[in-house]
């Protein structure tokens, strides 16, 4: 039991290695970036629809409050869900039945199946947000590359968040597992 | 008495807090009141005008032609009758060179191939040209009586320029600006004489007595509802016969009958294409107004339709052109209650709407060129759109486009030894009224709506 909540404690230091790269970025988006910031002219240059807007007569900062608000959800849900599943693994890869050496290998067939869920999970968020949401009307303001970018980025991103809590969090005996873990020290 | 006192301060807080929610909340916006009033004139009977062409060539109309129907005698015969209905007195003449009057009891004579004789020489005669100039000139007289003149419109091109063509049109204009309209009723009847003045390419004239139908013409001056009953009463009384072959056209330079907001005229109807129907609210704000509130979803197809019948003289060439003044408004806030003047941001879209028109409809394509899944969902739109009708129709031309011929072509037409004569020019003469019209027509209000709209 002690070796799973080890395990638990190097998955969270794993994760948040990058993912307070996100805590940070989710605070930000709802205290409201600054006016003159990097997010700000970042978001208005490469993920909205500057010109549609400008047409309907508005400028960003007059809608930013309601994208701001659903970019931030948008991270709260991957986060969420990279938690999730970089937990799940790290306890369970103390429950594989490894009893011969080597047997760790075939597991990585097993870690790569569902790692392979998980990227497909965080596809569907960002899908449903940018994509098939209807109900997130914001998501009309973001440009062609925008979209493009708000797909990609974030997938990017929390598995790498993702990877980084595995590659610790999974348990010694099963790193053979889990794509170059076991080049860790192995007192770590 | 407590409770009842209670129960009337509720219900006058209940009634006036709905009265507050059906408030105009839209944005601030200048409604075009100064509605041109169409020009209805009075019942009053006034003075029928009627001139005859006395021209050789017509003569050939009051003869019989073996096999043929002769229309232009049964028409003439009854036009003292239709004068009578049209107007309080009429007044005949005969128009060649020159106008002279004709007296009542010798009105029988245009029908007899005589009143197209002359006895006299032919310099002296009033018989070799058609001035139609002059009974246009003389139609310009009085703007309250109604002017028929009855012609072969047989006109050549050197009639057709300079200045016989300005003396032809100049009084037209004025008739057009009055507010009277020109009617014209094309009938093909039976002919039997000699037609005269056919241009050849060698630069002469030609004449040809093989033709048994040629057209003859009955152009009316003055207002459309005199117009009107003058068509209906030749159709009713002579054109029954499915054979009979009869055009008529409507040269005016009013051909809206009217703004459809003056009197309220749009309904709910009007605005198709939305799904969510129930949503529909049509309500009339200050000068008749209306505003259409409704939901949308990004898939509407959101037009407005109005029936042509309701704004288009009858009978007329319509309106060719159409100019659409269009702004869209847009508010973050979607509640009534919550949006106040400053809510409102006009955009920057010049073009939204596109619009169409066939033979029976005006139909404007809302957000054809900004087209609703441009726009942002969770916003509440305003658009304002003011239908002007530009530029009148040419229609007509269309109409009597096969009984016309061009002077390059006469002869060629005389020398296939055609049965149904066509009329010299007659497309260009058509052209020049409608030019004229045209002219005279000045850019109207057609009809004046905004929607008011939640998108989804």
């Amino acid at each position: 039991m002690i070796n799973v909540i080890k395990s638990l404690f190097f998955a969270l230091f794993g994760m948040s290695s990058l993912g307070w790269l996100s805590i940070l970025l989710i605070i930000t988006l709802y205290v409201g970036p600054s006016p003159d910031g990097f997010l700000l002219s970042f978001i208005e240059s490469n993920l909205i629809n500057s010109e549609d807007v400008e047409q309907l007569g508005y400028t960003f900062s007059e809608l930013a409050y309601e994208f701001y608000e659903y970019i931030a959800l948008l991270n709260i849900f991957l986060l969420i869900v990279t938690i999730i599943f970089c937990i799940c693994w790290s306890i369970a890869s103390h429950f594989l039945n490894i009893d011969a050496p080597g047997k760790a290998k075939i597991y990585f067939i097993h870690w790569f199946i569902f790692s392979g869920i998980f990227v497909a999970s965080l596809f569907g968020i960002t899908s449903f947000f940018v994509i098939w949401g209807r109900s997130f009307e914001v998501a009309d303001y973001l440009s062609g590359v925008g979209q493009t970018l708000l797909l990609i980025l974030p997938i990017i991103f929390y598995f790498i968040v993702y990877y980084l809590g595995v590659l610790l969090g999974t348990a010694r005996f099963a790193r053979s597992s889990v794509l170059f873990a076991n080049k860790l020290p192995g007192n770590l | 008495m407590n409770k009842f006192k209670l129960f009337f301060i509720l219900f006058i807080f209940f009634y006036s807090s709905l009265l507050a929610s059906d408030e105009y909340c839209g944005p601030k916006f200048e409604i075009i009141s100064d509605l041109k009033e169409i020009k209805k004139k009075e019942d009053k009977k006034n003075p029928v005008f009627v001139y005859f062409d006395g021209s050789l060539s017509m003569q050939g109309f009051v003869k019989d032609q073996p096999g043929q129907k002769n229309l232009y005698r049964d028409v003439i015969d009854d036009l003292q009758q239709i004068s009578e209905n049209v107007g309080s007195k009429t007044y005949y003449h005969k128009f060649g060179s020159t106008i002279e009057p004709i007296k009542e009891n010798e009105i029988a004579r245009v029908t007899k191939p005589l009143f197209y004789d002359c006895a006299g020489s032919v310099e002296s005669c009033n018989n070799q040209e058609t001035r139609l100039e002059l009974a246009f000139k003389a139609a310009n007289a009085n703007k309250d009586a109604t002017y028929i003149i009855v012609t072969d419109l047989f006109l050549s091109s050197k009639q057709l320029v300079g200045s016989t063509l300005s003396s032809l049109t100049s009084p037209l204009k004025s008739v057009l600006k009055n507010g009277n309209s020109i009617g014209v009723v094309g009938v093909m009847s039976s002919f039997n004489g000699t037609i005269y003045d056919i241009p050849s390419k060698a630069g002469g004239t030609l004449k040809y007595s093989e033709a048994k139908k040629r057209p003859f013409y009955i152009i009316i001056v003055g207002n459309e509802k005199n117009i009107n009953l003058v068509k209906k009463n030749l159709k009713e009384q002579h054109f029954i016969d499915q054979e009979d072959q009869y055009k008529f056209s409507l040269i005016t330079s009013s051909p809206i009958l009217k703004n459809l907001n003056q009197d309220k005229s749009i309904k709910e109807n009007y605005v198709t294409g939305i799904s969510n129907r129930d949503s529909v609210k049509l309500e009339y704000i200050e000068n008749n107004f209306p505003i259409f509130n409704f939901n949308a979803v990004q898939s509407d197809k959101i037009k407005f339709k109005i029936k042509n019948n309701e704004i288009i003289v009858e009978g007329s060439n319509g309106i060719s052109n159409y100019q659409i003044n269009e702004h869209l408004w847009t508010s973050k806030e979607q509640a009534c209650k919550k949006i106040s003047e400053e809510s409102w941001k006009k955009t920057k879209f010049e073009k939204i709407s596109k619009w169409s028109s066939s033979e029976d409809q005006f139909e404007l394509n809302t957000f054809e060129h900004v087209a609703l899944k441009k726009l942002f969902r969770g916003m509440r739109y305003f658009y304002l759109a003011n239908i002007y009708a530009e530029k009148p129709g040419n229609s007509s031309e269309e109409i009597f486009k096969e009984w016309s011929i061009r002077d390059s072509e006469a002869e060629d037409f005389k020398d296939q030894n055609p049965v149904e004569f066509k009329t010299l020019n007659l497309s260009k003469i058509i052209g020049i009224l409608n030019s004229v019209a045209e002219d005279a027509f000045e850019k109207t209000l057609v009809a004046s709506i905004a929607l008011n709209f939640d998108l989804e």
